[in-house]
């Protein structure tokens, strides 16, 4: 795979789900620890929302770059079959969403904490969107 | 019983001198969206369909062919 044979959707793809990956995966580490007993006290959801501008600075960065770089790609719509497959991706990451919304409140009813809520329905919408754009590369790797 | 959907895209391009890249400015899609659709891997909307025949000056059943096959 050359990074010049991807198209700019999915070049768009990987950088949201990498972005994604770097920025949450320290944090949910961090909360696990917590939850684990190992580090004191519960993360405070203004570290999570610190690390969502982090996260929305980093995906314009990158688009940024990425736009530059071709901008007639960018300037264009999506066509039909970039359509589908984020609708397909879209819908495979609308039933994880609702999976871990679930689980998030059973995780309450056993916990009684509402941390162990915020985290989890945070978890939830984070690796909801993992899976769409995972998705979306695979997608767009098997039509490749 | 499956199907099929068959092409001659990569044919007529090479016979009209285009490039998947120049198609898909015609048509007005990506060349890797032109690039699935030769190698059968997403069959196009009968809008894009008729698109790709208006591009080569032919019918779309000289473009796309229907095959049902006993599986």
């Amino acid at each position: 795979m050359r990074l010049e044979d991807l198209s700019f959707r999915e070049k768009s793809a990987w950088i949201s789900f990498l972005s994604i990956l770097a920025v949450f995966t320290p944090f949910f580490w961090t909360s696990y620890q917590r939850l684990r007993g190992a580090v004191d006290g519960p993360t405070a959801m203004s570290t999570a929302f610190g690390l969502l501008v982090v996260f929305v600075v980093l995906e314009v960065a990158l688009h940024v770059v990425l736009a530059l770089r071709s901008p007639k790609e960018a300037r264009t719509p999506r066509d039909e079959r970039e359509r589908l497959i984020e609708l397909r991706a879209t819908f495979v990451a609308f039933h994880v969403l609702v999976a871990g919304a679930l689980a998030a409140a059973a995780l309450l009813h056993v916990t009684q904490r509402a941390w162990v809520l915020q985290q989890a329905g945070l978890l939830a919408v984070v690796v909801a969107e993992l899976v769409k754009f995972g998705a979306e590369i695979v997608l767009f790797r098997r039509d490749a | 019983m499956g199907c099929a959907i068959r092409n001659r895209i990569r044919e007529l391009r090479t016979a009209h001198n285009l490039t998947q890249q120049a198609l898909a400015d015609r048509v007005g899609v990506t060349r890797q969206t032109v690039n699935a659709i030769e190698l059968g891997k997403y069959s196009p909307t009968l809008e894009m369909a008729f698109r790709i025949a208006a591009v080569f000056g032919v019918p779309l059943d000289d473009v796309f062919q229907f095959e049902e096959t006993v599986t």
